[in-house]
């Protein structure tokens, strides 16, 4: 066991390159002739050659490691890249559609008019109610029908309809006027209601709607003129009614 | 060179000669990014592919790590350039191993050997199996001395500094710790 730890120890420093000149030829020698003395000398060899190995595997693999990471920062800067480098006619067009986009914005959300805020708020549409009516003939069901539902376009369509026929018994100006306010047709509305305003016939309501008209205009100051002409009107007005109008009044004066 | 350019070096070859392993790869992620574009794309320039030109830098990282922990090495360039060298060198030195191996060609019986023969373990094989499991099972201590023989090159007294050995005989005390790790490798795993 002595001789062969001697011998192990003696290849060992024969491979580190630490003899003499005179040993390392001994050793050579004994290589030559020893199958013993050169197996472990292979053994060692192959030791040394599975050291290097383990030590490139795994400097290779950290290395691989930095390598996926550069590859990884190289595509987040191609990505940014890809935005720097973007044509000039590109970003002008890009800033077109942010402009519009803008612009929309604002308007869309731009203060409302008080006038309009008030209309929002204070306008209902008044029911049609065909009922009083002495007979309710099927035209007159019809406008009632598309004006209830909602629908005043065909609401307009029918009572125009039913007031060409030359036998409508029911005057159905004010909810012409109201499904005229209802398709943004505003200035028709107030045209009607205008005239109606000459006839002694549910005054409140056309003062009330003709103001509510003139706020959806902006007329802030046609339907100030309408609601104080309610308020001190010598035509009947419920007190409901007066309540709202000094209400509007306040909000837009 | 500039100034900061010569420090940014000396610190990444004081980074590889500190001895740990946090300091080395420090190292070679300093060293890495800043060369690696220029580096493939002169590679592939010559005819590399991704991944050859990829494998090259590697190699050529390792061996410039292997040389300036080198005793008296003297950086006479900057540390990029020194590695556009040793880059070129690991080159030229796969493209001959690829033109030699295409040269040889098999005889038509080495041919048929090797079509037909099963595959058979050769003891040559079966010892560098056997040398590989016991190497993994090694303690890091075994494991770190090696390395730094037989990988790094260094010798007994950088060794002994790295591994914290002290005293006048830290050297021999160093040399002794390699050998008992090199007989537990050599003698004792191969004869199992």
């Amino acid at each position: 066991m002595e001789n062969f730890d001697q011998n192990f120890d003696l290849i060992q420093q024969y491979i580190d390159g630490e003899l003499s000149a005179e040993k390392r030829a001994r050793v050579e020698q004994r290589l030559e002739q020893e199958v013993d003395f050169a197996q472990l000398y292979q053994r060692s060899k192959a030791a040394i050659q599975v050291i290097r190995d383990d030590a490139e595997q795994s400097t290779m693999a950290f290395l691989d490691q930095l390598h996926d990471q550069e590859i990884q920062e190289d595509f987040k800067a191609s990505e940014a890249g890809k935005i720097r480098r973007l044509p000039l006619r590109r970003i002008l067009s890009i800033a077109a559609v942010l402009l519009l986009l803008i612009t929309a914005g604002i308007w869309l959300f731009r203060p409302q008019d008080e006038s309009l805020r008030a209309f929002n708020s204070y306008y209902e549409t008044p029911d049609l109610d065909i009922t009083r009516g002495i007979d309710t003939d099927a035209l007159l069901t019809e406008v009632a029908s598309a004006y209830n539902a909602g629908n005043f376009a065909l609401a307009l369509e029918k009572i125009e309809k039913y007031q060409a026929s030359g036998e409508a018994e029911i005057p159905l100006d004010l909810y012409k006027a109201v499904a005229l306010l209802e398709t943004d047709r505003t200035e028709a509305a107030i045209d009607i209601l205008t005239t109606l305003k000459t006839r002694n016939f549910s005054l409140d309501q056309v003062y009330w709607l003709s103001a509510m008209s003139n706020l959806k205009m902006g007329n802030k100051m046609g339907a100030i003129e309408d609601l104080e002409t309610l308020l001190a009107a010598d035509f009947p007005v419920t007190n409901a009614r007066k309540t709202k109008a000094n209400e509007v009044l306040k909000r837009i004066r | 060179m500039t100034t900061s350019k010569i420090d940014a070096d000396e610190r990444i070859i004081q980074l590889f000669r500190s001895g740990q392993d946090q300091d080395r790869e420090k190292a070679f992620q300093l060293l890495y990014q800043p060369l690696y574009r220029k580096a493939v794309g002169y590679l592939i320039n010559q005819g590399a592919s991704e991944m050859q030109a990829k494998t090259a830098y590697h190699i050529a990282l390792m061996r410039l790590e292997q040389k300036v922990i080198e005793p008296g090495f003297v950086l006479n360039s900057s540390l990029s350039s020194f590695l556009m060298g040793i880059l070129r060198l690991v080159w030229l030195e796969e493209r001959r191993k690829v033109f030699q191996y295409n040269d040889v060609e098999d005889t038509p019986e080495e041919k048929l050997a090797t079509e037909e023969q099963p595959m058979e373990e050769s003891e040559a094989e079966r010892l560098h199996r056997l040398l590989q499991q016991c190497l993994q099972q090694m303690g890091q201590e075994c494991k770190r001395i090696l390395f730094y023989k037989y990988w790094l090159n260094l010798n007994m007294k950088e060794i002994a500094e790295r591994m914290g050995f002290s005293g006048e005989n830290a050297h021999y005390s160093a040399a002794n710790k390699k050998n008992r790790c090199m007989k537990r490798l050599v003698v004792e795993c191969t004869e199992s």
